[in-house]
């Protein structure tokens, strides 16, 4: 989807340990870009109330305009879901990264 | 019958038959050992299960509210119920509790709001849960955290702010207001997906996310 080989973790953990989640983004993409140039296809980290990332998504094009996110989110419905990325879910957004 | 109860009452026979009444007692306590092992009671703790919901009905009319008023909102949209796991080890005491709440997300549709119709809600004053006062935001009411207007995103620093009331239920509440504009809430295209969910423009509705019912007596609560 994002148009890279992405190297499967076997030791994923309920929780992200000691920032792997964002030693590994960094290793797929480099450094993070600003959240004011997010824009689509680009693969976000997010944190709910922590001081680090604990969850991946992708900006999506939303269909009545602006961005969604892609993800998969166990508090909701358990599957991949897409959302309007409003302000709420733009306040969880963690680090951009550009593929 | 348990297992236990119906090896007592054979293991008594057997031993009033073959010792009198101190063979009966013998034979009560083995049978019901004997029971007890093949088939134990089992006493099974309270599930998350469905209790009464606030329902929906078709046709119910939609209150067009001219000043202040109270109104009873119409269940519009419900997710899936699902169970959150909690792990408490104990501080050490070596004793592990494993408790489970249930979660919803829904929508309450409560009156007309339309732009076009000149209807207009400007507010939401208060709001009731089962008859008690769960968010009140009047004047003179002590709205907030010691005049810190609440901004809805409470992502970063959620640990640093004491939370009165109105604002620990607005953590889980979102209120649209049928402007023209709106667009669907993002907890309800979640639940039916992008293109499939009304954005409810013309109605105010209020939105709850990660709801937790099972506080709220296993179901969804009336409003």
């Amino acid at each position: 989807m994002i148009g890279r080989p992405v190297a499967d973790a076997k030791a994923y953990g309920r929780e992200p340990y000691r920032k792997t989640l964002d030693g590994v983004m960094r290793d797929g993409f480099g450094d993070p870009i600003p959240k004011d140039q997010m824009r689509v296809g680009d693969a976000v980290t997010l944190n709910f109330h922590r001081k680090d990332a604990s969850h991946v998504g992708i900006l999506g094009d939303y269909r009545y305009g602006g961005l969604s996110l892609i993800h998969t989110y166990a508090l909701g419905e358990r599957k991949v879901i897409e959302h309007r990325l409003d302000d709420e879910w733009a306040g969880y957004i963690f680090e951009v990264y550009r593929p | 019958m348990s297992g236990q109860q119906i090896g007592t009452v054979i293991g008594g026979a057997i031993g009033a038959y073959f010792g009198g009444p101190a063979g009966a007692q013998l034979g009560m306590a083995i049978g019901g050992m004997i029971g007890g092992a093949i088939d134990p009671t089992k006493i099974y703790g309270p599930k998350i299960g469905d209790g009464q919901q606030q329902t929906a009905t078709d046709g119910a009319p939609i209150a067009w509210v001219q000043g202040t008023a109270l109104v009873a909102g119409t269940l519009v949209q419900v997710s899936k119920r699902r169970q959150i796991r909690h792990k408490d080890n104990g501080k050490g005491s070596g004793t592990e509790q494993v408790t489970f709440t249930a979660e919803q997300d829904f929508a309450i549709l409560v009156c007309e709001s339309c732009e076009l119709r000149d209807s207009s809600m400007d507010s939401v004053l208060m709001v009731l849960q089962d008859g008690k006062i769960v968010y009140d935001v009047r004047d003179g009411k002590n709205y907030g955290n010691q005049g810190i207007p609440f901004n809805g995103n409470y992502a970063h620093d959620v640990a640093s702010v004491v939370l009165d009331m109105s604002d620990s239920f607005k953590m889980h509440c979102d209120f649209m207001f049928g402007g023209e504009d709106q667009l669907p809430h993002p907890t309800l295209e979640a639940i039916t997906g992008v293109g499939n969910t009304p954005a409810y423009r013309g109605s105010l509705v209020a939105v709850f996310k990660n709801f937790d019912v099972s506080a709220a007596g296993d179901r969804i609560p009336s409003f």
